[in-house]
Formats: structure tokens, C-alpha cells, sequence
């Protein structure tokens, strides 16, 4: 498991994707994916359920938190890969 | 236009339609590796010679794993060119980092970038603009 604190400076949420992008303040930034499903313009994505979407609105919920106030937050993700595993505002 | 569209290609495109950001890595790359796939660096050279033709200025940096080994490729950009060679550089304007299946898969044009992204077999760090003007330089 792997972690990257920041600032936000993004926050892009579509059907089709969500992600946004820290910055450390330090010059590294990185762009992180909360869900990305093709196929889901005909609906609820069969492989997302209700829990889940409301655990990616919870994160957009902290992020825009963060965003909005200048807050840090820090993603988990596994170290090989770009997809959020979770946030934590503060 | 792609040459070979899938439905499902056709589909992601529909969705990303309204986004510039995603749009341009929905398309696959064209075959940077030719017919040996196990040779990314020949992807790395042909990567420099699409962005020679840029203004943009800064360094790229591809972090390949391969098994417990890890190479690095560094392309630097400077106004008309850009050298390439395998090597880390320090504070790189974008960092690539995937494994080496992943990048053939890309590399080849087998699976788009923005696939690739959105599954989370990459991960992108530094300046996604610079990461745009590759993806726009090597459209076919």
C-alpha cells in the first residue's frame, strides 16, 4: 500500500470516470482514479453497487471539502497502481 | 479516425465525447514497437522523434517494472527536438510508471492509454498537459 498527501487541484466526475489530482506542494503531483467504467451510459454499471457509489460520493464529498478550504488529504492506493483505495480529509 | 474501431471503442468514445482531457488517450497509440514487443526502447526512440517536432520544453520520464528489475527511459524535451535515452532523471515534468506487459500493450496500440489509466495499470505523476501533447503527437 502506498500514500500521497496534497492539496487538490482537480476533481473531474463523470459517469464514465472519476479522478482527481493532488499536489504535495513540493512539485510532484499526481493524478489519482476513483472509478472508471465504459459501458455505463446504459445506467448503474452492473459492477458498481449502491454501496459503492455512495463510498465515491463520499470521496468527492472530502475532495471538494478540501479543494474548497485549501485542506490536505491523503489517497491509499497500491503501490502499482493509480486507483484510489481510499481518502482521508486531514 | 481510428482505423479499427470496436464497439466497445465506439461506446467509451460516445462518453468521453464531452471531455478534451479524456478524449485525447482514448485512442490508441499506432505500433511504436513493430513486430518485437519485448524491445521498448525502440517505443522510447519512436516517442522522441514524434515529440522532435514540438515547442514544448521539459523531461519525461517512463519507469518500466520488468519482474524485480526496474529501467527508466528519459526523454527531454527542448524546442524542436528531443533526446532520449535509458536513464532516471531527477524532478521529471511527467513520470509514467507501469510494468513492462502493460506498456507493450500500449506501446503496440493494443489498448489505449486511457484504457490502460482507467483500469490502474498506470500511474501518472507530474504535468498531465505534457502527457497530453504526446498522446496528440502520436494520433494517427
Amino acid at each position: 500500500m502506498a500514500d500521497f498527501t496534497g492539496t487538490v487541484s482537480c476533481v473531474r466526475v463523470s459517469e464514465l470516470a472519476g479522478f482527481t489530482r493532488l499536489d504535495d506542494g513540493a512539485g510532484d503531483t499526481e493524478t489519482f482514479i476513483m472509478w472508471f467504467v465504459p459501458g455505463g451510459g446504459t445506467g448503474i454499471p452492473p459492477r458498481l453497487n449502491a454501496f459503492t457509489r455512495i463510498l465515491h460520493s463520499m470521496w468527492v464529498s472530502l475532495l471538494r471539502e478540501a479543494h474548497s478550504n485549501n485542506l490536505t488529504v491523503t489517497i491509499n492506493h497500491a503501490a502499482d497502481s493509480s486507483i484510489v483505495e481510499a481518502i482521508a480529509l486531514g | 479516425m481510428a482505423a479499427r474501431t470496436s464497439p466497445a471503442q465506439h461506446e467509451l468514445a460516445k462518453q468521453v465525447a464531452g471531455s478534451s482531457l479524456l478524449s485525447d488517450f482514448l485512442l490508441p497509440f499506432p505500433n511504436l514497437l513493430g513486430q518485437r514487443r519485448t524491445e521498448l526502447a525502440v517505443s522510447f526512440k519512436r516517442i522522441a522523434s514524434a515529440l522532435a517536432g514540438s515547442k514544448r520544453t521539459g523531461a519525461i520520464q517512463f519507469t518500466i517494472r520488468e519482474g524485480r528489475q526496474t529501467r527508466r527511459w528519459c526523454l527531454t524535451l527542448t524546442p524542436g527536438d528531443c533526446h532520449v535515452e535509458e536513464a532516471a532523471i531527477e524532478n521529471p515534468n511527467l513520470e509514467v510508471i507501469t510494468d513492462a506487459a502493460v506498456w507493450a500493450d500500449i506501446a503496440s496500440g493494443k489498448v489505449s492509454p486511457l484504457e490502460a489509466f482507467g483500469s490502474g495499470k498506470v500511474r501518472v505523476r507530474g504535468d498531465i498537459e505534457l502527457a497530453r501533447v504526446l498522446a496528440k503527437r502520436l494520433k494517427r
